[in-house]
């Protein structure tokens, strides 16, 4: 087993709500946004990330990529604790150009006033020190690799199609040729028929530039397409983690189940028996520690759930779940 | 489209505009070569005092026999050129501010806000007269009045502008290329910004000019006998009752004239600006 | 197409709708028909750009002022919409025909309270004095399950999540009864798991009161899971019609079936998907060929660039092609 690319350790981020008043002896409120989550992301893999809004997975991408600090945890990434370096320092961290982004809404990743050249171009200047000739040299490398013609570099957003803004999202994002590339929904806001040629283009890039994706989306049949492995994550924690297929096949966690039932496949009604959630998730502020978050939602709720918090359970190498009774196979 | 034809595009569309454009055309070639180009000394008096508009006197005279016309034209160029320096001024100091402001947050933003706040509490009119008479009644000195009062409006239109755009995607996406929050601010907020600001600059040098001609009107600025708008609309006050129309008319038009046509000119900078309208 | 004699609840007969902008005359559609019948589900489903969302406006009759509808008839109920004056169609849109959005916190009004959204409804269409109206809009918001409903009459729209917001979407949509639902990709902005609940609701609504939904969706599984009929729309023609069942176990036009092919599901690989070349024609072109996927089709022939488009119906079943699968 080789070293992961990146692995987290006991991340958590939490937010003060409000502000306590001058004379206030305990610290207000507090939003957990990310609880505790430990994982790791191993070299030429395509790891997947869903939950719903307000899980904290927008949260955790961005702690990942280093844009904003973690409360507390590690992150190991190139042999040493990236979380220890302050977000608005890592800007100068060598390491800032090997973990790069692909952002859901690319028309507003990219600056309404630069062109796409200007946008590929900013990293390589930045990090890379290019200039001139070489620097041109370097976004039209990026932009063939990308499947975006040449003369559509001196375009602005507003004037691209949404493939060509997709494609150039993803230029910018490989130029420095990064060995974490973390994709926050790169197709969602894409048709069908393009999505597929995108997917194409990242499995391609993946492997000749040899790089790990951490993949989100609400999309679980894509999800399922091209990720190796699945975390899921429900109001800040991993609740279960495995093989994409097997997670979605036979879910341990109640809340894998109804996201696996709510599915719906093209072409195909499915029959049977589907868990639906009622409701709302609990508030992510100052959650009850000696609680499971999902009790109350959760269709098998018992006793325990709402006394103790659930433990992990590892059913079998690389995959677990957190909960008191997870489902079996029967179930 | 290249910048130029994109230019002629949004003239072309839009007549309003193209006629701002020339109308500004006029005022700049009176504020720059008006004073050369007049036919009579603005401040040469003659013995032809009080005579309405003819051939020879296209404004007539004013009460020391002086040309009406010279001096509307050139008076264009000091008006212009307070109004302008003010505005450059404020255009500088409260975009870097609100942009600031909007987009650092904290106290930057509550310091700024408190200024900001601070100078509004006045009627505006009111706190340029008292900073111009508590600091000296020059020139310079109204410049920095109008300056001052008009510095609300910018920050907080470039705070508002830089704040809306804080969270946005390429925001995250400069952060993630290597950007300092500095250069975030200076090179991916700001020409954002700018277009907006456009048409707020556009505005203000209409302000800036009534606000100067307003101050030489109460006596505050300008002395006579320099010619100025605001002077000679005051001169020209008295004797309008008494029929001689043209000395205060005329420069009221040239007042008119100037505020019309820098507030048409906001939109149409805007477009011109702004890569967005570009097809 | 329908199996019942009973005259269909909606009828659209050869649309077309053309939008005028600076750069040309955009064909937004061009002769789209397809009826939906009473308490029938029908999905409109296509990738963006296909005039499925137009198709909608212009049956509400919002379409935007730019907008032209240079043939076409549009019955709803028995009633000619297009030719109705704007009185006679307001007084039907909300009443006997609403519509639900795709961004459900942007229809809704973030200044005033949900409750009151809701009455406002009843107040002009039902005739229900302002108390009465107040009172039913809570019982219409325990209908749409959303708990404790006369507390939550009196939050504003930011109070609420966006499936809440979608609820209250719904309610507002639903406070009349109307024969007809339209829905524009209402799920698109909401989680999978509050798309799969919120759907379920308008199913059990809509079974509880035989009401007809129209759903727009690009969705391909959201359309086999929730529509009896499916009609296939690209670049602003229907190229196919039929159930549901039917049309996925044997798409006939080829862009349906490529569209399914592209469209990751289990058991497929990356490998298996396939995409479709080229992109949308340019709809302000005055050389447009009778059949728009033309130039994208890998079944076309000589004969295919020449109209008129063919339209063949068979077995309840409409297909727009010359050489279907």
């Amino acid at each position: 087993m080789t070293a992961p690319v990146l692995e987290a350790r006991g991340l958590s981020k939490r937010f003060p709500i409000g502000r306590p008043g001058l004379l206030a002896r305990r610290p207000g409120p507090l939003l957990h946004a990310v609880d505790r989550v430990s994982f790791a992301i191993g070299a030429g893999e395509t790891v997947g990330l869903v939950g719903e809004s307000g899980c904290g997975k927008t949260t955790l991408t961005r702690i990942l990529a280093r844009l904003i600090d973690p409360t507390e945890g590690e992150i190991r990434f190139g042999g040493e604790d990236i979380a220890a370096v302050p977000a608005g320092r890592f800007s100068r961290h060598p390491a800032r150009a090997a973990i790069q982004m692909v952002f859901q809404d690319a028309e507003g990743s990219i600056n309404p006033r630069f062109t796409a050249l200007d946008a590929i171009a900013a990293p390589l200047r930045r990090l890379k020190g290019l200039r001139g000739a070489a620097l041109e040299a370097e976004v039209a490398r990026a932009a063939d690799r990308c499947g975006l013609p040449r003369a559509l570099l001196s375009r602005f957003p507003h004037q691209l199609s949404g493939g060509q803004k997709a494609r150039v999202g993803i230029a910018r994002a490989i130029a420095t040729e990064p060995k974490l590339l973390i994709l926050d929904e790169p197709t969602s806001a894409l048709d069908v028929s393009v999505q597929v040629v995108i997917l194409a283009l990242l499995a391609e890039l993946k492997a000749s530039l040899g790089m790990s994706y951490l993949f989100v989306s609400h999309d679980l049949n894509v999800v399922r397409l091209i990720c190796d492995r699945v975390l899921v994550m429900y109001l800040g924690q991993i609740v279960e983690e495995g093989p994409a297929e097997a997670v979605f096949r036979a879910p341990l966690h109640p809340y894998t189940r109804a996201l696996a039932d709510s599915i719906a496949i093209p072409g195909e009604r499915r029959a049977g028996q589907k868990l639906r959630l009622s409701g709302d998730p609990k508030s992510p502020i100052d959650p009850d520690p000696k609680a499971c978050r999902f009790h109350g939602r959760c269709p098998r709720g018992r006793e325990l759930c709402a006394k103790a918090p659930p433990p992990e359970v590892i059913a079998a190498p690389g995959r677990r779940a957190l909960c008191h009774q997870p489902l079996t196979e029967a179930a | 489209m290249s910048a130029l034809a994109h230019a002629r595009h949004v003239l072309a569309g839009n007549p309003v505009t193209g006629l701002a454009f020339a109308l500004f055309a006029l005022l700049l070639l009176a504020a720059l070569a008006g004073p050369e180009l007049v036919p009579y000394d603005p401040l040469a008096s003659s013995d032809r005092a009080l005579s309405p508009p003819s051939a020879l006197h296209w404004f007539g005279t004013d009460n020391l026999g002086r040309d009406v016309f010279s001096r509307v034209v050139a008076a264009a160029r000091l008006d212009l050129g307070m109004a302008f320096a003010a505005v450059a001024l404020v255009f500088g100091t409260g975009t870097v501010a609100g942009v600031a402001a909007g987009f650092l947050g904290g106290w930057t933003d509550r310091v700024i806000g408190r200024v900001t706040d601070t100078i509004m509490a006045f009627p505006l009119f009111v706190l340029a007269m008292g900073l111009v008479a508590a600091a000296g009644n020059t020139v310079a000195n109204v410049v920095y009045a109008t300056a001052i009062i008009n510095f609300p409006i910018y920050a907080r239109v470039a705070r508002t502008e830089a704040n809306i755009r804080r969270e946005a995607g390429f925001v995250e996406a400069a952060r993630l290329a290597g950007a300092s929050t500095a250069t975030v601010m200076l090179f991916e907020i700001l020409p954002n910004v700018l277009p907006i600001m456009m048409v707020q600059v556009s505005l203000t040098m209409g302000y800036a000019i009534l606000n100067t001609a307003g101050l030489s009107f109460i006596g505050l600025g300008i002395r006579p006998p320099t010619a100025e708008w605001g002077i000679m609309v005051a001169e020209g006050a008295g004797y309008i009752v008494s029929g001689e129309w043209w000395i205060a008319l005329f420069p009221g038009l040239a007042l008119m004239l100037a505020v019309f046509t820098f507030n048409l000119m906001g939109d149409g900078l805007r477009d011109i600006v702004d890569p967005r309208r570009r097809t | 197409m329908t199996a019942t004699r009973q005259p269909p609840l909606l009828a659209v007969e050869d649309l077309s709708v053309s939008f005028r902008t600076r750069s040309g005359t955009v064909r937004a559609l061009e002769g789209v028909g397809f009826t939906i019948a009473r308490g029938e589900t029908v999905g409109i489903v296509g990738e963006s750009g296909s005039g499925k969302s137009v198709t909608a406006y212009a049956v509400m009759r919002l379409l935007d002022p730019a907008a032209r509808v240079t043939s076409g008839r549009i019955v709803f109920g028995g009633l000619d919409m297009l030719a109705a004056d704007e009185a006679t169609v307001a007084e039907i849109r909300g009443r006997e025909l609403s519509m639900i959005f795709q961004n459900p916190r942007a229809s809704l009004n973030p200044i005033r309270r949900v409750g009151a959204q809701i009455a406002d409804v009843l107040v002009r269409h039902a005739n229900l004095s302002a108390r009465a109206a107040a009172e039913r809009a809570v019982a219409l918001l325990a209908e749409v399950g959303i708990p404790d409903p006369a507390r939550r009459a009196r939050a504003y729209p930011f109070e609420l999540s966006g499936g809440m917001c979608q609820r209250v979407g719904i309610a507002i949509a639903l406070a009349c009864r109307p024969a007809l639902l339209i829905a524009d990709e209402p799920t698109t902005g909401l989680d999978v798991t509050t798309q799969a609940t919120i759907m379920d609701l308008v199913a059990a609504l809509g079974r509880a009161r035989g009401m007809a939904t129209m759903l727009i969706t690009h969705d391909l599984g959201l359309a086999t899971e929730r529509c009896d009929r499916i009609v296939v729309m690209h670049a602003g023609h229907v190229v196919e019609d039929a159930p549901t069942e039917a049309l996925f176990a044997r798409p006939r036009h080829p862009y349906t079936e490529r569209l399914l092919a592209a469209t990751p599901r289990p058991g497929r690989s990356l490998a298996d998907l396939r995409t479709i070349p080229g992109g949308l024609p340019d709809l302000r072109r005055d050389d447009l060929p009778p059949c728009r996927f033309h130039d994208r089709c890998h079944r076309r022939s000589v004969d295919c660039a020449l109209p008129p488009l063919p339209r063949r119906v068979e077995n309840g079943r409409l297909v727009a092609c010359r050489h279907p699968l």
